[in-house]
């Protein structure tokens, strides 16, 4: 009897799971460079059911609900949208900015609201939460003009309008972007099943300048599937409360 | 009358066993690839019953009739009717419409799924989410990265070169076992090339659960096992009564 009421609760909290992932996307419906995930299931273990006659056939298996398979990235290009702001950079295609933290690791993202930063009486270039970024020699991008005299063109290139670029912005790409480590701030670090970086080769860097990459969560497909996985995590509550009302009524058998 | 008591409790226990592919298929309601099981049920072989004629003589028997001790679980039946197809625009989702199966590769050896939410393996492999890879007619397939695409026969062509995904079936599709993780291993039987399927990509194949169906179960299981759990108590009440009653003045 406990069997269902494991495969019950089990189930739910997988649903559970599913439910915060979707969460996290609807929450992150606006944020910039936002890549959606989504939770998929697959069935448990399957054990054989107790038979004391001989049956039909020998494959009477009864599972023990559903588990998580495994995270799968949606690394499809979102919406790109005007801001007006010249520092303001959207990738068009695939690729991403390098970015040096404050610990000297590199991280790399999508998301292109860049600004200028002084650290030690020099301009560097860098994004919004204060990391540097990058060029295709590896080096930080020091800015010696004005912020709004920034231009940058669809290569990358950083001028001041008027004489030759001091430096091109660098974008990488991956092997297999969707298995990159998400750490948060919209950042993504390598990993094994991403493959290293590639610096994406100079002339097909296509940066979009004054605009921003919106995410690419979809809110009625969303709602949809938060919706789907709110009535299979009802259905499993009321499978509890059959269990339970025949566990009752099993206690009750000479009443 | 204490036969009908064992009676009872075989269809207590039959319930008991039924809630429990119930409550798996609910939980698995959205679970790719899925496919619900029912379980069928059948009495006990009939067993004659005699009265005796003439107490003192064993053979003067007579039978009026026959007897079942109940029922017991005959069969899980899995019902491979096909889901639904989701769009998901994900290169790495594919679905198969009509009869065939996926094969992958897993260290006990092949297992066969319906479950196409697969990706991209370090190596630039095509594998399921446990990380095995998915076969091929040549083996495992390479794609590199994420830009390949599959036809709807299975071919697949990538920058590391073409592949054709083995697409397969079974004479006996109730003669697969369900393995978990969404696949089926093949028993006592080889699998055959699938004719009639149509290979999507960008679609996953939802689970076949008929919800309605389940919830109309479940109800009918707890009615089933309290009515069996009356027949005990009746049966006990009329057991008390022989014991301590007959034979009082």
């Amino acid at each position: 009897m406990s069997q269902s009421l494991n495969t019950a609760a089990i189930g739910m909290r997988t649903q559970q799971s599913k439910i915060d992932t979707i969460a996290n996307n609807i929450a992150n419906v606006n944020t910039a460079g936002y890549k959606k995930s989504r939770i998929d299931l697959k069935d448990s273990t399957y054990s054989q059911l107790n038979v004391r006659e001989e049956a039909t056939n020998n494959n009477l298996l009864v599972g023990s609900g559903a588990i998580i398979a495994g995270q799968t990235k949606f690394m499809e290009q979102g919406t790109i949208v005007p801001t007006e702001i010249n520092t303001d950079l959207a990738i068009s295609g695939d690729g991403f900015f390098a970015l040096e933290n404050l610990n000297g690791e590199i991280e790399y993202t999508r998301h292109g609201a860049l600004k200028t930063m002084r650290v030690e009486g020099v301009n560097y270039l860098v994004d919004s939460t204060g990391n540097f970024v990058l060029d295709r020699n590896g080096n930080r991008i020091k800015v010696n003009f004005p912020t709004e005299q920034i231009m940058i063109n669809s290569l990358g290139e950083i001028s001041d309008g008027e004489n030759d670029s001091i430096a091109q912005i660098a974008l990488y790409n991956f092997e297999n972007a969707a298995g990159l480590n998400q750490i948060g701030s919209n950042k993504y670090s390598p990993s094994l099943s991403s493959g290293l970086p590639l610096l994406a080769p100079q002339q097909e860097q296509n940066i979009i300048n004054g605009h921003l990459e919106m995410s690419n969560v979809d809110l009625t497909e969303e709602m949809t599937q938060l919706m789907q996985a709110q009535r299979a995590y009802t259905f499993l509550s009321r499978a509890i409360t059959t269990t339970d009302n025949m566990k009752s009524i099993e206690n009750d058998i000479r009443r | 009358m204490i036969r009908g008591l064992y009676t009872s409790a075989s269809g207590m226990i039959t319930q008991k066993q039924r809630m429990d592919v119930v409550t798996n298929n609910l939980a698995n309601a959205t679970t790719p690839g899925f496919k619900q099981d029912s379980l069928i049920s059948s009495a006990y072989s009939q067993i004659p019953v005699a009265i005796m004629e003439n107490p003192s003589s064993v053979n003067s028997s007579n039978i009026i009739g026959a007897h079942s001790y109940g029922i017991h679980i005959d069969e899980v039946v899995t019902s491979f009717e096909s889901g639904n197809f989701e769009k998901t625009d994900l290169k790495t989702d594919l679905a198969i419409s009509g009869d065939g199966f996926f094969v992958t590769q897993t260290p006990e050896g092949n297992e066969y799924t319906k479950s196409g939410t697969f990706a991209v393996s370090e190596e630039g492999l095509l594998v399921t989410q446990s990380g095995y890879p998915v076969l091929g007619e040549n083996g495992p397939i390479n794609v590199g990265g994420k830009d390949f695409s599959i036809d709807e026969m299975g071919n697949v062509s990538s920058q590391n070169g073409n592949y054709k995904l083995s697409v397969v079936t079974f004479e006996e599709l109730n003669g697969l076992r369900k393995q978990g993780n969404n696949s089926y291993v093949a028993f006592n039987q080889e699998p055959i090339q699938a004719q009639n399927y149509q290979v999507k990509q960008g679609f996953i194949e939802t689970s076949n659960v008929d919800l309605v169906k389940q919830m109309v179960d479940m109800i009918e299981i707890q009615r089933s096992f309290e009515i069996n759990q009356r027949m005990v108590k009746i049966q006990d009440e009329r057991l008390g009564k022989a014991v301590n009653d007959i034979g009082r003045i």
